[in-house]
């Protein structure tokens, strides 16, 4: 396997970091809507910090586009 | 499958070399004169027949500017009401470019990464000249977050001036990153569909339909915050903590 | 055309913005660590700092985001 061909499988294992991301939506969402309908009047204070556990989850997953761009560039 | 990126290619029109310029005229170029023209021609149409009982498009232009002055308002004070006219245009050009982008066979201009980090940096250069006339020196206490103890004053400055570099970069990345992200996966879901044929091309041809939507949602929540970000910028320049 | 205090767009218009924002702090602390490296010529420590520093600067933007009051920066999320 040259380097060329070792680059493109570790991008592709970067992007894979989105599965986790994808748990992690589904599981922040779910979570939400869990206690939401167990307690309908805290859904103001829930959503607020659902929406920062969300964002923290992206930016995981915009991690691992960062590090699959600059395997992409450090490639000759 | 070619590759997806593709379609963000630019292709100069008429070629127009000057003093070593490349100012050719491309797609892009053409994009962002018919998305100036649309915006004339919307407040043109809005203003045309000023009348008490408005007409729709005079309350839409009329409901979406009097949003865009609370914003100013609530964002940069009376004093800033000065901006107000940049703020409306840069508004109405993010989110034309946006929504005329979608348009199949057209150009999205602010999947260049070269237009919004010109926007984000005319932004950032012009908060930074408002603080300095505002407030002379004492601007660069916007480096020193207010309630700071002393002895965390060496781990506070590098930080804050990586967050305030990161600024014009974050605006232009979050506008270009969630354009051409969307565009992408509308180009991939469709080709797709054109692979699978009618046997199963349908299940893309749907997501296509789902993702069009979301990205006509996208299209705005960018253009409101580019503005609701350019304004926060402007107003922390002006009103200083 | 949500209006501003629907919390739907101000939650969506929050993730949009803190995702972005602390990715793109990381890389401007590494890129500012990596010019003072290759100017002092001291690879790789500064960069390691800078990534520290950008993370924590990442991770500040969210604290402030979350705890309206703090700064003059967040009077439009709450």
């Amino acid at each position: 396997m040259d380097a060329n061909a070792a680059a493109l499988f570790g991008t592709g294992l970067a992007a894979a970091g989105f599965g986790g991301a994808g748990v992690g939506i589904g599981y922040t969402f779910g979570k939400m809507i869990e206690a939401v309908a167990r307690q309908p009047e805290a859904e103001a204070t829930v959503g607020k910090y659902m929406w920062i556990g969300f964002a923290l989850v992206e930016a995981i997953a915009l991690y691992g586009l960062v590090v699959a761009f600059i395997i992409l560039g450090l490639r000759e | 499958m070619e590759n997806p990126l593709h379609h963000f290619e630019l292709h100069p029109l008429i070629p127009i070399h000057l003093f070593g310029f490349d100012l050719s005229i491309n797609q892009a170029v053409v994009m962002m004169w018919v998305v100036v023209a649309a915006v004339s021609l919307f407040f043109w149409t809005a203003a045309r027949t000023r009348q008490l009982v408005p007409t729709k498009i005079q309350s839409l232009a009329e409901i979406s500017v009097e949003f865009l002055r609370g914003l100013v308002i609530e964002n940069m004070g009376e004093r800033g009401m000065r901006f107000f006219p940049f703020i409306v245009t840069l508004f109405f050009f993010i989110l034309f470019a946006n929504l005329l982008g979608l348009i199949p066979g057209t150009y999205t201009v602010t999947s260049q990464i070269m237009v919004t980090a010109l926007f984000a940096i005319m932004v950032y250069v012009m908060s930074l000249i408002v603080g300095f006339t505002v407030h002379g020196l004492h601007f660069f206490s916007i480096l020193v977050p207010p309630g700071t103890p002393g002895w965390l004053l060496p781990l506070m400055l590098p930080i804050e001036v990586i967050s305030q570099l990161a600024r014009p970069v974050t605006l232009s990345v979050r506008l270009f990153a969630n354009m051409t992200a969307g565009h992408t996966v509308l180009y991939v879901l469709f080709g797709l569909m054109l692979a699978g044929g009618v046997l199963i091309g349908w299940l893309p041809f749907v997501f296509t339909v789902v993702v069009y939507i979301l990205e006509v949602i996208v299209a705005f929540i960018q253009a409101f915050i580019f503005t609701i970000l350019a304004t926060v910028y402007l107003g922390d320049a002006i009103k200083l903590h | 055309m949500a209006g501003p205090q629907d919390p739907f767009r101000q939650g969506l218009s929050f993730a949009t913005r803190i995702g972005v924002e602390m990715v793109v702090s990381t890389v401007v602390g590494a890129f500012l660590g990596y010019l003072l490296d290759s100017w002092l010529g001291t690879r790789p420590w500064i960069m390691v700092v800078g990534v520290l520093f950008g993370a924590v600067a990442g991770f500040r933007s969210v604290y402030r985001l979350a705890n309206p009051g703090d700064s003059p920066e967040d009077k439009n999320d709450r």
